[in-house]
């Protein structure tokens, strides 16, 4: 037995001595493998008595289980080890900047564009469009402005000849979409328009949203509700509004919708009930059908949104700004 | 429309501030846009009247005077003005007495006599824009009075944006009667008094002067109403009531006849005219113009009149442009004696659009347009005649009246059903509410079975339809009283705009991948668009905003290529932007085409610390464009071939093809284009046409194999000529029933490769849905695709 103890001592001392797996391998098949020290003592169990077997066997197999357990806590010390070394040399500066391209961003008018007819498509407003280079008819005449009409004077208007234009407003989209559709309609019509001035606060070119919505019943007061229930979303807060009376030819009652900001009303946009006469060049019985119409000038609406305080910026182009509206 | 506050309370006074005021006009429809101080902002300045003027010793040109401030004690002022004289009553300035700008008045030397203040002009006190010597203050006024107060300069200036329909509040009354509706109060009946007479032992006399006046076309000028006054004396200066209240309003004094007719203008809205008698001749005619007449008007300017012209003319010829200007030789002036008013109306048919004809906008075009009060004339010109007689004295001759009752505007009758107000303002309003709202903005209404006949006044030119009426009604009751609910409708969902929202996916696309979107003008510089778009007609405006800015896009090149210049010049390095909109093409009919475009220069990357960089390329931008068709879900996909375009270059450039039609370009920008817009590296760009592309095809799923596959290598080398997508091509074409992925993952020239040729490395993978690919049948797929390529294309295989 003295032996046994020896071959057990002398493997236990092998094994804290392995500095790696390699060498614990070794101890383990010098010890537990199939030539090793104590699979040989197995072997020659056959040589003692038989009374002595049990009992001797019993120890060399005791003394297998410590030794495995021995390698095995000695590998799981090794593994680890490894790994922690592993890990001492892995270690970077988590700081540093990722490795890939940036997401650039869209331009903040069509950004507020985007929300704007995301907010109306929650009710069912579709979008529409309609060409920039338009004819007088579907600018002015069809939405009751005639020639000569002193409304004209507020568009400043860049001609081609005497009967083709850029669009001032987005209004005329109304009688191009109604051409195609039949009441009850509801759509929105984003866009580019166009006025000749150019100052501090007026570009030649800016932006534009329609609305339009004809169905039976509908009302000036569900069109302060439906006003009122836009711009508390758009600009996400409660925000005291007021309607006050205002002239456009194409509606009647006509409206102008302020929103008191830091100092002092604002004006953001335009509504109305549509005027009979428009109804009528649109094919829509104004006996049975009433509509409501709406125009906002985006521009002032993202400066409001966003705090932007010169308008010139947004057609500037400059990546410092535009990187600014993520 | 600027309006002065006073001004207006002599008309009507509620008892209320100005902010409420100001309130109250704005939401009844006349915005108050803003509202300043009338006083130009001096302090300390006082009458005083000079009592000895004696020359400067050294100078001539200034005078030493004693000026009385009724203190007992004069003052020593040096003047240099022409008018100042002994017993003129000026307006001082002394030492610490402050002027417009803030300017403290101290005591000076002027070459060796001290001056104690300064004696002020008009303009020097911020009460002209220009005026000539001294201003001179009435003789009846007291010593050392306080100028603000004499001038009763705490008033406030408010100035009002009148929309369109609203010709009937461009004037003092008109302003008046909405306030009076508004709070319930009078009007009060009296006129400004004319203070300050000048003649008034002259004012009762009269003569019978009259002038003919022959209407000849009653349509155009349904009323016309003259008078002649005589001995008038114009030389004189306006009272300063009359000129403080024209600058208040926004008008600057000319001679005391014009002021007054000005003043009656803003006072009744009536815009009149006045001639100088003596240069007439003849009967006054209103006609419209002859072909080729000309004439000088009161500005300067001298115009060839068209004959849609609506003129005042005598024998001789056209004296005025009727409602719009009067002419320089008969206008009325310092000498003028004896003169002709008018005061006409002219119908807004015949003026509108004609003073902007002549490039004109004058006062009276403005009100002519918008309809005048076509009642009013009479009461005008007996209102100016009285002012100017009791003004500049004169005798007055009888009123003239021409009027064609039938070319009157009719009084407007509109009918107005009860269940309407209702059903367009959604509350309803009981009748005696309504009847009041309507008759007390003048409207008289008769009750009938189901609402009203409302008959509008002669001042409302904006009355003609039933919404007129109850826009009134809402109007004057408060859009902020009238309740607010949400709509109810008829819900349906809509049909996806295709083109919409797919370009709203590939702008998504492209700022995942790190452009910036752009927004730029969609009138460009003509020459640039020339350049970048050969060939291609532009749409050029009438009237460009700038020269740079005088054609239509033709395509997004020169916005984008702008926007990029914009951007390199503020030390941009790497710049990606992209830009969707309409271009403009103008060959035989013009078409309006979305567009999508992107532009990209300077290196691949941002600077990074583990990225080695380079400069992009061609093949760069080619991703872009390729993941874009990706969002097609389509796969046929989208193929590219070598075209010449002359703003890109040779070497470098493909048309873009989508289901067999062309759809777009892309390219490196033309080096001779680059150099000459001064950019600094390689550009590469690209557009497409998106109604071509603009779909979502709903993506047809396929079995995925449940077998391995196998993959084999082929590198061959082949000319030069041929393109790598004829070779994936034939490759695809060969092998279709097992080739199941095709990559280029190498193109070599150089050591080993004759010149003219290049080696190609090709994976194929190979795979079937339905079993295992045999390696026989592998073997055979390729050398079938070698054989191909052999035939086809000369290509070896290289050992």
């Amino acid at each position: 037995m003295n032996e046994l103890t020896k071959i057990i001592e002398q493997a236990k001392a092998d094994i804290e001595a392995a500095g790696n797996v390699a060498d614990l391998d070794q101890v383990r098949i010098a010890t537990l493998g199939k030539k090793g020290s104590l699979t040989e003592r197995l072997k020659q169990l056959g040589k003692l008595p038989a009374e002595e077997r049990p009992q001797a066997g019993q120890a060399i197999n005791d003394a297998k289980d410590i030794l495995q357990e021995a390698i095995n806590d000695r590998r799981e010390f090794l593994d680890n080890e490894r790994i922690n070394t592993r890990i001492a040399g892995e270690k970077v500066d988590v700081t540093l900047p990722g490795r890939g391209e940036d997401t650039g961003s869209l331009h903040p008018i069509t950004q507020t564009i985007e929300r704007i007819e995301s907010l109306f498509s929650q009710m069912g407003f579709e979008v529409a469009e309609g060409p920039e280079v338009e004819d007088d008819f579907h600018n002015f005449e069809a939405l009751n402005i005639p020639a000569h009409h002193p409304a004209r004077a507020m568009h400043d208007t860049f001609y081609f000849d005497e009967n083709t234009l850029l669009r001032t407003h987005t209004s005329s989209v109304q009688i191009r979409f109604m051409k195609q559709h039949k009441p009850p309609v509801r759509f929105i019509a984003p866009g580019r328009v166009y006025r000749h001035d150019s100052d501090m606060t007026h570009t030649p070119m800016f932006h534009q949203v329609e609305g339009l919505m004809i169905d039976e019943g509908i009302n000036f007061a569900e069109l302060k509700g439906l006003i009122i229930n836009f711009l508390e979303h758009f600009f996400e807060k409660k925000l005291e509004i007021r309607f006050r009376p205002s002239y456009f030819p194409f509606t009647e009652p006509s409206a102008e919708v302020d929103i008191m900001g830091e100092n002092g009303w604002l004006e953001v946009l335009g509504c109305g009930m549509v005027h009979p006469k428009v109804l009528a060049n649109i094919g829509v019985d104004s006996e049975r059908y009433n509509g409501i119409a709406f125009g906002m000038g985006v521009e002032r609406l993202a400066m409001l949104r966003h705090g932007i305080d010169d308008l010139r910026i947004f057609f500037e182009n400059d990546m410092r700004f535009l990187e600014q509206f993520k | 429309m600027k309006i002065s506050e006073q001004w207006l309370r002599e008309w009507v006074n509620p008892d209320i501030d100005t902010q409420q005021l100001a309130e109250q006009l704005t939401m009844a429809g006349l915005e108050v846009e803003e509202i300043v101080s009338a006083s130009p902002g001096f302090s300390g300045v006082v009458t005083a009247r000079v009592d000895a003027v004696e020359k400067h010793p050294d100078v001539d040109k200034l005078k030493v005077c004693h000026v009385n401030t009724g203190s007992g004690q004069n003052l020593v002022i040096v003047c240099g003005a022409d008018n100042v004289r002994v017993g003129l009553y000026v307006a001082l300035a002394a030492v610490g007495a402050v002027l417009p700008g803030n300017i403290t008045i101290k005591a000076s030397d002027l070459k060796g006599i001290t001056s104690e203040g300064m004696l002020c002009s008009a303009r020097e006190l911020g009460l002209a824009e220009e005026s000539e010597g001294l201003m001179e203050l009435p003789n009846d006024l007291g010593l050392g009075e306080d100028l603000q107060e004499i001038l009763s300069l705490d008033d406030q200036i408010i100035d009002l944006s009148i929309t369109p329909n609203r010709g009937d509040c461009l004037s003092i009354s008109g302003v008046a009667r909405e306030l009076s509706v508004i709070n319930d109060c009078e009007i009060k009946a009296n006129l400004t008094e004319a203070v300050g007479q000048k003649n008034q032992q002259t004012s009762k006399q009269v003569n019978n002067q009259t002038r003919d006046v022959v209407v000849d076309e009653p349509v155009a000028c349904p009323r016309y109403v003259g008078q002649v006054i005589e001995e008038v004396d114009v030389s004189g200066l306006s009272p300063l009531w009359l000129t403080e209240k024209l600058r208040r309003c926004g008008l600057r004094n000319i001679n005391p006849v014009v002021d007054i007719i000005n003043f009656v203008m803003l006072e009744l809205g009536q815009p009149m005219h006045a001639f100088d008698n003596d240069k007439l001749q003849g009967a006054i005619c209103i006609r419209y113009a002859k072909p080729g007449e000309k004439l000088k008007l009161l500005d300067g300017q001298e115009c060839t009149l068209s004959t849609e012209t609506l003129t005042i003319a005598d024998d001789r010829g056209v004296l005025a442009m009727a409602g719009i200007m009067g002419g320089q030789q008969t206008a009325v002036t310092e000498e003028s004696a004896n003169i002709f008013l008018e005061s006409a109306f002219f119908s807004p048919r015949t003026i509108l659009g004609k003073a902007r004809q002549y490039g004109l906008h004058t006062d009276s075009s403005h009100r002519f347009e918008r309809g005048v009060d076509f009642e009013i004339q009479k009461k005008a010109i007996e209102r100016a005649g009285q002012l100017i007689v009791d003004i500049c004295g004169g005798k007055p001759g009888p009123i003239v009246e021409k009027v064609s009752e039938d070319d009157l505007p009719e009084l407007k009758q509109v009918k107005l059903r009860r269940g309407q107000v209702e059903r367009l303002l959604g509350i309803t309003f009981a009748d005696e509410d309504i009847e009041r709202i309507l008759s007390s903005l003048g409207l008289q209404l008769e009750s009938d079975e189901d609402g009203w006949l409302v008959t509008a006044p002669s001042f409302r030119f904006d009355i003609e339809i039933e919404a007129d009426l109850i826009e009134e009604i809402a109007r004057i009751y408060g859009y902020n009283n009238i309740k607010t609910q949400l709509p109810l409708t008829h819900l349906q969902l809509n049909k996806d705009n295709e083109l919409h929202s797919h370009t709203k996916k590939m702008r998504q696309l492209l700022v995942n991948r790190g452009f910036q979107e752009v927004i730029t003008y969609s009138f460009v510089d003509a020459e640039m668009q020339e350049l970048l778009n050969p060939g291609v007609s532009a749409l050029p405006l009438a009237n460009p905003i700038a020269s740079e800015l005088s054609v239509m896009r033709t395509n997004l090149l020169p916005g984008l290529l702008g926007a990029l210049r914009f951007n390199q010049k503020r030390q941009q390095q790497r710049i990606r932007l992209f830009e969707t909109g309409l271009i403009f093409q103008n060959d035989n009919n013009l078409s309006q085409i979305p567009a999508f475009a992107g532009v990209i220069t300077g290196n691949i990357n941002k600077n990074h610390w583990d990225i080695k960089d380079r400069s992009c390329d061609l093949f760069d931008l080619k991703k872009d464009v390729e993941a874009l068709f990706e969002l097609n879900g389509d796969e046929i996909g989208v193929s590219f071939s070598q075209v010449e375009h002359s703003a890109l270059h040779p070497g470098q450039s493909a048309k873009i093809i989508y289901e067999n039609q062309q759809v777009g370009f892309i390219g490196a920008l033309h080096p001779s284009i680059q150099k000459g817009l001064g950019l600094r590296k390689e550009v590469f760009v690209f557009e497409l046409e998106l109604r071509s592309i603009s779909r979502q095809i709903a993506a047809k799923y396929k079995k995925i194999s449940k077998y391995p596959w196998i993959r084999r290598d082929l590198s061959i080398t082949v000319a030069e000529e041929i393109t790598i997508a004829e070779i994936m091509t034939l490759i695809g074409k060969t092998a279709s029933d097992v080739l199941y992925n095709l990559e280029l993952f190498d193109v070599y020239r150089g050591e080993a490769i004759d010149l003219g040729k290049k080696s190609l490395a090709l994976g194929l993978t190979f795979q079937r849905t339905s079993s295992t690919l045999t390696d026989d049948e592998v073997e055979s797929a390729v050398g079938r695709i070698l054989e191909n390529l052999r035939k086809e294309f000369g290509a070896l295989l290289r050992e």
